[in-house]
């Protein structure tokens, strides 16, 4: 039997179906978690995950199924991510991406963590503005249409934002390409 | 194509090139661009360069191990929670919230006495809040604003107090907001559309614009929250781009005069926290202006982290109000690495000069709760209380005006009852 597409999870959700709306959460948990890392808020992504939900939850009536549901999830994501933020200091937020907290590991993969350290590391020097749209249009599969919707801006502004944080990307890594 | 259409060493067509890699560019744009690219041994080069950095960005992190989240946000979501959550947030503030209610309970009991209708369990904070919110739902005028000469007020600001009262009803969570007091934003708003001219500003030009202009923005703005209504979005995004057309030569704001004016804290505090919001909200491109007012705001410093109304060491009504309004703009703000420095010195500054019995003052009152709480220095948690204790006491409890504050602080002779009520709220 085919999956029940986000949409269909969203509707049973509005009527009161608790394992409908569990399963939209198992369903997107991974990417929402992954795309607060890359923003930079490691330690605390769960909790962030965690809120959006919530808010995903309680906003449930005002979802208006014209639009892909990423798009709706990541818009919440946004302004959770802002109102993190807000709550933290600017210089708490320098220090916790500053910190590295990957797993031990040994010798022999050290290179392979080394190598995704620097990505992590490059796109934490990025003004937020610009990691903000790299990282839903790399990591979370939006198109820049979606991101459009998601951050309240023209599309081509995203256009323009993934090529400059690509291009500061590149200076970092220039030596190396 | 020829390869000669450059701008210096770039050429035009590189900045398609990660549209292009990701599939992103319209039929034609791509067919233009895979048209060049063979003529271009530049736009060759560079794309070969951005595939392969967009390969290594696309390493994944390292899998820590995952949890299912689904039962810990179920149980958040149906687990009962405290309205003040929303207004102290933060693990450190939760704490001092809850000392400070077991420290008021013995001395507001007495005062108060039991209030019917009231949870018996409910906080004096909390019933305070309910009672002014339920105070200014009342008072509203049926198109939605709040008329300023009926509470004291004058009337230039009545778009500034309408803003006001709204944002001390969206100080509460969307989940958490009553039907009546939801209505009471969406009618305040409606109404602040009606307010708005043709260049984004809100009511006549006057002494009261750059007030009503910044509490205004920030109202709509915070108000697309809870409700994204376009109307509301696109007058914010028109009152942020006058807020930014009115700022000065030297990077301040001040009352409508001359473009040479010096600026003044407490005006381009509101501007700034209005230009900040709609930042976070991504609208419009506002940091320029931010920039140049957060560095206005740090020439207002003087050598022991006091800032100036219109120059370092103005201090016509005291500094506190302008050191903490200065403060809560630079921790809203996400560049403040390069002023930090001057954050920690404000922040000190703040923590050895407010004591919070200072006598009553709404507005010295917000602006240092909200700093102190934004700052989320647990050491500042009786400064609060003491301020609290201030408003708690200027809350009338009976007659038609039950619920408010009174008017007498001095601010109070522009702003009348609405302003006392809706920036005590805010400050609780």
């Amino acid at each position: 039997m085919d999956e029940p597409s986000d949409i269909e999870l969203m509707k049973r959700a509005r009527a009161g179906d608790q394992e409908a709306f569990a399963a939209l959460i198992r369903r997107h948990q991974a990417p929402l978690l992954n795309f607060f890392r890359r923003l930079g808020a490691y330690r605390e992504a769960e909790d962030l995950a965690q809120e959006v939900f919530v808010r995903l939850y309680r906003w449930r009536e005002r979802y208006v199924e014209r639009a892909k549901f990423t798009t709706f999830l990541y818009t919440l994501a946004r302004h959770a991510w802002a109102d993190h933020g807000r709550r933290a200091a600017r210089r708490e937020r320098i220090a916790e991406r500053a910190k590295t907290e990957l797993p031990d590991v040994d010798d022999g993969a050290w290179p392979r963590v080394a190598a995704r350290l620097d990505a992590q590391q490059a796109l934490a020097r990025l003004p937020e503005k610009l990691r903000v749209v790299l990282v839903m249009s790399l990591y979370q599969g939006l198109r820049y249409e979606e991101i459009a919707e998601a951050l309240g801006i023209p599309q081509g502004t995203v256009k323009s934002r993934v090529f400059l944080a690509l291009r500061r990307l590149r200076e970092m890594f220039d030596e190396e390409l | 194509m020829k390869n000669s259409e450059t701008r210096g060493r770039r050429c035009r067509f590189e900045e398609d090139i990660p549209a292009y890699l990701q599939g992103e560019l319209p039929a034609e744009a791509r067919n233009a661009f895979e048209a060049h690219l063979p003529a271009c041994p530049s736009c060759a080069k560079e794309t070969g360069k951005y595939r392969v950095l967009m390969q290594r960005l696309a390493a994944p992190l390292p899998e820590a191990p995952e949890r299912d989240l689904a039962p810990a946000v179920l149980a958040r979501i149906h687990a009962p929670r405290p309205v003040l959550h929303a207004v102290f947030g933060g693990v450190a503030w939760r704490a001092a919230a809850a000392l400070l209610a077991l420290l008021l309970a013995g001395f507001l009991i007495a005062r108060l006495g039991a209030r019917p209708g009231r949870q018996a369990a409910a906080t004096p904070q909390r019933q305070f809040v309910v009672a002014a919110l339920d105070w200014l739902a009342a008072s509203q005028e049926p198109d939605g604003h709040w008329d300023a000469a009926k509470w004291g007020a004058q009337p230039n600001y009545t778009p500034g107090i309408t803003a006001l009262a709204v944002l001390a009803f969206l100080r509460q969570e969307a989940e958490v907001l009553p039907a009546a007091h939801a209505e009471a934003v969406r009618r305040g708003l409606d109404y602040l559309l009606g307010q708005q001219n043709a260049q984004g500003r809100f009511g006549k030009l006057c002494s009261g614009t750059p007030y009503n202009q910044g509490l205004a923005t920030l109202a709509l703005l915070k108000g697309a929250r809870l409700r994204a209504d376009p109307r509301w979005t696109q007058a914010a995004d028109r009152g942020a781009a006058y807020i930014a057309s009115t700022q000065l030569e030297s990077g301040g704001w001040d009352y409508p005069r001359s473009a040479q004016d010096a600026g003044n804290t407490s005006v381009t505090a509101w501007q700034l926290q209005a230009l900040l919001e709609a930042e976070a909200g991504a609208r419009g491109n506002v940091r320029p202006a931010i920039d140049r007012g957060m560095a206005w705001l740090g020439r207002m410093m003087d050598d022991e982290g006091r800032i100036g109304y219109s120059r370092p060491g103005d201090f016509p009504n005291g500094h506190l109000t302008l050191t903490a309004a200065a403060a809560l703009c630079l921790l809203r703000d996400p560049g403040t690495d390069a002023r930090a420095a001057t954050l920690g010195r404000i922040l000190r500054r703040l923590s050895r000069d407010a004591r919070g019995d200072d006598g009553l003052d709404y507005y010295r009152a917000y602006f240092l709760a909200e700093a102190l709480r934004a700052a989320g220095d647990g050491s500042s948690g009786p400064v609060v209380a003491r301020l609290q204790e201030t408003l708690l006491a200027c809350q009338a409890q009976t007659g038609s005006a039950a619920g408010s504050c009174e008017a007498r602080d001095p601010w109070s002779s522009a702003g009348g009852r609405v302003y006392a009520t809706a920036m005590a709220v805010l400050a609780m």
